[in-house]
């Protein structure tokens, strides 16, 4: 796919601005298919005026003061949708607590971009190269959604259907981000780009020692990003860090299909900076612990 | 149509606008605000950086009637700022600018950066301005212009 | 002399314009009324077009005229006029603009223009220069013969070669025969790029009713513009009129024509109103024309002392479907081929290739980041063939000044720059022989150098002039017609003025408004090259002698001493033999007033030019004396490369010039740092990438990634040499250019040191370089590899 866009303007549209969350939800109703949802917009607007999509109705979420809280919980962690990148970066609860959503937000586009860019928006944008899903997959996020009509729990790892496309309906909105984690959990955050600002991999981890999880997730790498638990990376609590690295890496080599999109990378090449991260971020993981 | 009110570098403007116009196009075909310039018209390159109610925004990105209510502040508004004038003189100081088409994306920045962050250095620094493309390469003069102007912007100053 | 300017770290006299954003370029100006312009482009590489449909671009409210190319029946280009200046019976590649639309407001004319369906019969592509050049290989321009040529270039019509271009020096392919010669032998390749030019093109075209042109433009060289204009349209020269604003960078992308005789002509379909163009990126980089694709053979000959004897190469350049500037790229990476080197058996061959691929142009550096690709890694492979040091190998070939000769016969001038200097301050910054060892294991250290000389690529009669007025109260105002894109050429001119005439730099004013306009200004031929301080400051200087001989003329009969006696300078006129004798230069500006109303002179305005020394074309061989200066360098770089994710980081770069004079260092240690980011991007990141029917893929800043702040990772040094050019402007040459050139060479020759591996096609990035050790140096990789895992950490079971 090319990311050419001969447009400098944007196709004509309705503009809505909507203060609360059932005005966007019966806004999004009533003209359910041909509106879409205007958090940051950077992606939003990319593809307008590529016009990969013209939408006739564009609702603004982002004055929507629910949308934009950081909260603890008895569920957790729970972040509003349109919170930005520089907010995530500000937080001190998910500087403590999202330690990989922490790191990840800061490469979610460059400094300028991140004072727009929202979590939200990054999630859905559905990118194989967005940050935001594998940070929170790692996690074992989960995502309330919600319609006029009725509202869901979707597990970060089921959003992700293929290149820009997602499992929401179109009248559907994330209205919040929960990590289901309050406190106690350690993790990274690394990325490799190749001659683009397309990422070749991205790799999440996260530890939960106390209850001894281990969550690895792994972006760009395909379509939809990988996700792998202590099971899964078949680690041995008892057996040295080494062996485990070895063992997690010939656990993801036989899992991980790497594709080769956009021409930012081969396959093959793909595939090993994913172990190669993997093993970084592991090795700096229990360092660290 | 709609009217819009923004306040431009301190002083308050009426302008309808098409719903689907940026506030790159009002600035700059509108309102004469021509020291905001573009160069990729997809959030890529960062010259259309604005500062908009204090952060700063690619304003290729942002709609107009998003912008409604608040305040746009660029380049040649910071003039009038007496630790932003300084910012500036460090630019002209270091020659940190060749063909100068990317300045005021960087002067609008970096004013931001060091009024949050004055002791800010190092990699830290080119973090913050990593979102502005100078294809001419003055970034090792941006940078020694910024980190000059720090002490402008500290609170003894 | 005081130098009092001369040598100092003089700021852009634009720049508080610049900071503070109120310098107008081009994409800034605008009248009321203004119509807009969109292109409608070809989607296949190669086609007949059967139809063009407009009616539903005519119906978008808004709309005033779509115009085909059989509307706009001009050939155009400056070298070679292969250009339509919208497509005419076919298509040659994915991009090329076929109508074009003009409406009221950009926002109509962009949907007019995707409403604009063109049918087409497609015709097999060539999308390679190896297609390009077979027998059966369909043609992308079946009457390449009745194209106009400039002197000095051959195409050759019933087949894709756009130019061949033939140096021949001694008898490199019989000495390379010889026995006990070491030969280095590969092929080396460069990809398209972008300028990257920020402020893309943008014309905004007024035909005036009286049948004169008026043109805003986002130009490098306004008289070069002006004439190709003019030339194209069959009018007299003086009827179009260019102003040219300062670039928001240039590259030589700018140079020569654009899109203004599109926008012109548009201007003139609609009424006479004025009608602007502005290019997106992406329409930058898949219709405009960018840098050519380089394939070079090489095979080199070394005498087992190292002496470097037979150098006989083939250049393919991969010129797109027009290569009118590109023609001239190929014949001057074809006779400036051996660089810096005295070598005595030089063949070349060098050809521009057309392809159904986007079409190419100048770009900074002109045919040499092009030819000391494969010159400074062979130089490299034989040193360690040979065992011996890559400083040593190219101080024993290096260049005599007033001794040696090219290989085109011209000589070595001895006032030319002192290559073994520049090469030993390199070679002490650098320090190759010293590498450390970085922490982590699974990282390498790697030092690695490269020379360069380049000189302008001109024709023989390439001139410059230049006017110097006094103004009432003795301020100077300097014209010349030199673009300014950045390089800060008017400020070093404005330096050079002041100093001539020793007054306050602040009192001279070079170009009014910051703007050429061919009109006012005077000619120059063209803004490219890194010509512009040693042109255009040779013309000033004339006019300043000119000025001066205005006012000692005056002065003698004030002063009542002989003309000869009177001197001009430090701001004052003088006696030399009675020098209390003395009065202010501004006394003279407008002729010396007596306090009785008398005068004596007139208005000062002083007059010059100037046009190359015996200058010729290159004859069949690529023999001849066809530059003016040539400007050595050298850059070196220390990296740190990441053995299992093959990225670089550049961890210190060396920049050493032999720049004549430093007429302004602030703006020279500008352009060493800023050439050495743009050669950091190519070395690392950048390419176009076409899709499997050539078309670019990656018309964009996100997926063409272009150095950003954080590429800013290497401690940056850079130094000047000063062998002054006899008849340069102060003693002057141009850098502008040579500051990119090294780059790449420095970085593959650092990776070639450090590992043994080679790397012979840019950009270096992770993937390829992780590549090339995988198949070249597996058992680096494997080493790395287990330094990663294979240490011991903690056990788990511990947390
Ligand atoms: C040059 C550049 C580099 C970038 N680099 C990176 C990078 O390296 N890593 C990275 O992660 N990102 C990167 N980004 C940003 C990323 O690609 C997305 O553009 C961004 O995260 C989108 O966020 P947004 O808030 O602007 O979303 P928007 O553009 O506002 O929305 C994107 C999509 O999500 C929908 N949407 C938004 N919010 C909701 C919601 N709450 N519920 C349902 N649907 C919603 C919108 O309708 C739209 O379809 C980069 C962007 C640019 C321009
Ligand atoms: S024009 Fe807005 S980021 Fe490039
Ligand atoms: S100074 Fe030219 S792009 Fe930055």
């Amino acid at each position: 796919m090319s990311y050419n866009t001969p447009n400098i303007t944007l196709p004509k549209f309705t503009y809505y601005k909507a203060d609360n969350l059932a005005d966007a939800l019966s806004l999004l109703k009533q003209y359910n298919g041909k509106a879409r949802v205007l958090a940051g917009g950077i992606e939003l607007f990319k593809q307008m005026r590529q016009r990969l999509i013209v939408p006739e109705h564009i609702i603004d979420i982002k004055g929507i003061e629910e949308l934009r809280k950081i909260d603890v919980t008895d569920r957790g962690i729970e972040i509003g949708p349109a919170v930005t990148a520089v907010e995530l970066q500000k937080s001190e609860i998910i500087r403590e607590k999202c330690p990989p959503l922490f790191k990840a937000a800061s490469f979610m586009g460059d400094r300028i971009l991140q004072n727009s860019v929202t979590i939200g928006g990054n999630l859905t944008s559905g990118l194989p190269c967005t940050e935001g899903v594998p940070a929170l997959m790692s996690m074992d996020s989960v995502l309330e959604v919600r319609s006029a009509e009725r509202s869901r729990i979707l597990p970060v790892s089921d959003l992700i259907l293929n290149i820009r496309k997602t499992t929401l309906n179109s009248d559907e909105i994330i209205t919040k981000i929960i990590v289901p984690y309050n406190g106690g959990l350690s993790g990274g955050y690394l990325k490799l780009l190749n001659a683009s600002e397309m990422a070749v991999a991205n790799v999440a981890v996260a530890l939960f020692s106390a209850k001894r999880k281990l969550r690895l997730a792994m972006g760009a790498v395909n379509v939809k990003p990988y996700y792998f638990d202590e099971s899964t990376l078949g680690w041995k609590w008892n057996e040295s860090i080494e062996e485990n690295i070895r063992l997690a890496l010939n656990a993801i080599g036989s899992t991980i299909k790497p594709m080769a999109y956009n021409r930012v990378a081969s396959a093959e090449y793909r595939g090993e900076i994913a172990k190669v991260l993997a093993a970084r971020a592991l090795k700096e993981l229990f360092r660290g612990a | 149509m709609r009217t819009i009110t923004l306040t431009v570098n301190g002083l308050s403007k009426e302008v309808s606008v098409n719903d689907n116009e940026v506030l790159l196009n009002v600035l700059r075909d509108k309102l004469g605000v021509t020291s905001v310039k573009a160069a990729c018209w997809k959030g890529e390159c960062g010259l259309c950086t604005v500062l908009l109610n204090g952060l700063p925004v690619k304003s290729c990105m942002t709609l107009a009637v998003e912008a409604d209510g608040k305040e746009v502040i660029t380049a040649e508004g910071l003039y009038s700022d007496d630790r932003a004038k300084k910012l500036q003189e460090s630019f002209v100081k270091h020659g940190a600018l060749q063909c100068g088409f990317c300045t005021p994306a960087f002067i609008v920045t970096s004013h931001h950066v060091l009024s949050k962050e004055p002791d800010i250095d190092g990699e830290d620094l080119k973090k913050e301005l990593s979102g502005i493309i100078c294809r001419c390469g003055t970034y090792y003069q941006i940078y020694d212009a910024v980190r000059d102007a720090r002490k402008y912007y500290k609170k003894e100053h | 002399m005081s130098n009092k300017f001369v040598g100092k770290e003089v700021p852009q006299t634009d720049s508080w314009l610049k900071v503070t954003g109120t310098l107008k370029y081009a994409f800034d100006i605008n009248f009321p009324g203004t119509l807009y312009a969109k292109l409608a482009t070809s989607k296949l590489p190669h086609a007949k077009i059967k139809n063009i449909d407009v009616s539903e671009a005519l119906k978008v409210k808004g709309v005033v005229t779509v115009v085909t190319g059989r509307d706009l029946p001009y050939r155009l280009g400056l070298y070679l006029s292969d250009r339509d200046v919208l497509a005419v019976d076919k298509v040659r590649w994915i991009g090329h603009p076929v109508a074009a639309v003009v409406a009221d407001s950009l926002a109509a004319a962009e949907e007019a223009a995707e409403r604009v369906s063109i049918e087409y019969e497609p015709l097999e592509p060539v999308l390679t220069v190896e297609r390009a050049l077979e027998k059966d290989s369909p043609l992308v321009h079946e009457k390449l013969g009745e194209y106009r040529v400039f002197p000095g270039f051959k195409p050759v019509p019933g087949t894709n070669i756009a130019n061949v271009f033939e140096l021949k020096h001694g008898e490199a392919e019989k000495v390379l025969e010889e026995q006990d010669i070491i030969i280095v032998e590969e092929t080396y390749s460069l990809p398209q790029i972008s300028h990257g030019a920020m402020e893309t093109q943008n014309v905004l075209a007024w035909w005036r009713f009286d049948d004169y042109i008026e043109l805003w433009t986002s130009i490098q060289s306004p008289f070069a513009t002006r004439f190709l204009m003019a030339d194209a349209m069959g009018l007299p020269v003086n009827r179009v009129i260019v102003h040219a604003p300062p670039s928001g960078g240039a590259f030589g992308l700018k140079a020569g024509l654009g899109w203004e005789p599109l926008v012109a002509l548009l201007s003139r379909k609609v009424g006479h109103r004025p009608v602007k163009l502005i290019l997106s990126r992406a329409e930058q980089m898949t219709i405009a024309p960018v840098r050519d694709g380089f394939i070079a053979k090489v095979r080199a000959g070394f005498k087992r002392d190292g002496r470097f004897i037979a150098y006989q190469a083939d250049f393919y350049l991969d010129a797109g479907a027009y290569a009118d500037y590109t023609v001239n790229v190929a014949k001057t990476a074809g006779y400036s081929a051996d660089g810096a080197y005295d070598i005595p058996n030089v063949h070349i061959r060098s050809m521009a290739v057309y392809t159904n691929k986007i079409p190419t142009t100048a770009m900074r550096g002109f045919g040499h980041p092009e030819n000391h690709w494969p010159l400074e890694q062979t130089i490299d492979r034989a040193a360690r063939k040979l065992g011996m040091n890559p400083v040593e190998i190219r101080r024993i070939n290096l260049v005599k000044p007033g001794e040696s000769v090219r290989a085109t016969g011209d000589r070595v001038r001895a006032d030319e720059g002192d290559p073994q200097k520049v090469l030993s301050m390199l070679a002490d910054a650098i320090a190759l022989n010293h590498v450390e060892k970085p922490e982590e294991p699974w990282k390498v250290r790697a030092k690695g150098i490269s020379l360069l000389v380049k000189a302008p690529s001109q024709p023989p009669n390439a001139g410059a002039s230049a006017i110097v007025k006094f103004n009432e109260d003795g301020t100077v105002d300097v014209l010349t017609g030199n673009g300014s894109m950045g390089q800060g050429t008017p400020t070093s001119l404005a330096i050079i003025a002041a100093e001539e005439f020793g007054i306050p730099l602040e009192r001279v004013k070079v170009n009014q408004l910051e703007m050429v306009n061919t009109d006012s200004n005077p000619y120059t031929w063209q803004t490219v090259g890194s010509r512009g301080l040693f042109s255009d400051g040779s013309a000033l200087l004339k006019a300043i002698d000119d000025a001066k001989e205005q006012i000692r003329e005056t002065a003698s009969r004030v002063f009542k001493v002989p003309v000869e006696d009177v001197e001009v300078s430090g701001g004052y006129v003088s006696s030399r033999t009675h020098p209390w004798i003395k009065k202010e230069i501004r006394e003279f500006a407008m002729g010396y007033t007596y306090p009785d109303g008398t005068t004596v002179g007139s208005a000062v305005i002083g007059r010059g030019s100037y046009a190359p020394v015996l200058n010729t074309f290159l004859d069949s061989d690529g023999q001849g004396s066809n530059t003016v200066f040539h400007t050595y360098g050298g850059t070196g770089v220390e990296l740190e490369i990441d053995l299992l994710t093959g990225q670089v980081k550049v961890l210190k770069a060396i920049q050493v010039y032999d720049v004549g004079k430093a007429i302004d260092k602030l703006l020279i240690k500008g352009q060493m740092d800023g050439g050495f980011i743009m050669g950091l991007g190519a070395a690392l990141y950048e390419e176009l990438k076409f899709d499997k029917d050539g078309g670019v893929v990656n018309a964009n800043f996100f997926d063409y990634y272009m150095p950003h702040f954080e590429d800013m990772t290497a401690e940056m040094e850079s130094y000047t040499v000063e062998t002054p050019q006899k008849d340069g402007p102060l003693g002057a040459r141009g850098v502008g250019e040579q500051v990119m050139v090294g780059v790449a060479p420095a970085i593959a020759n650092a990776i070639y040191n450090a590992l043994g591996v080679s790397i012979n096609e840019l950009p270096i990035t992770p993937e390829k370089l992780w590549k090339t050790i995988k198949d070249q140096k597996p058992e680096l990789m494997e080493r790395a590899a287990k330094s990663l895992y294979g240490e011991k950490i903690q056990g788990v079971s511990q947390i």
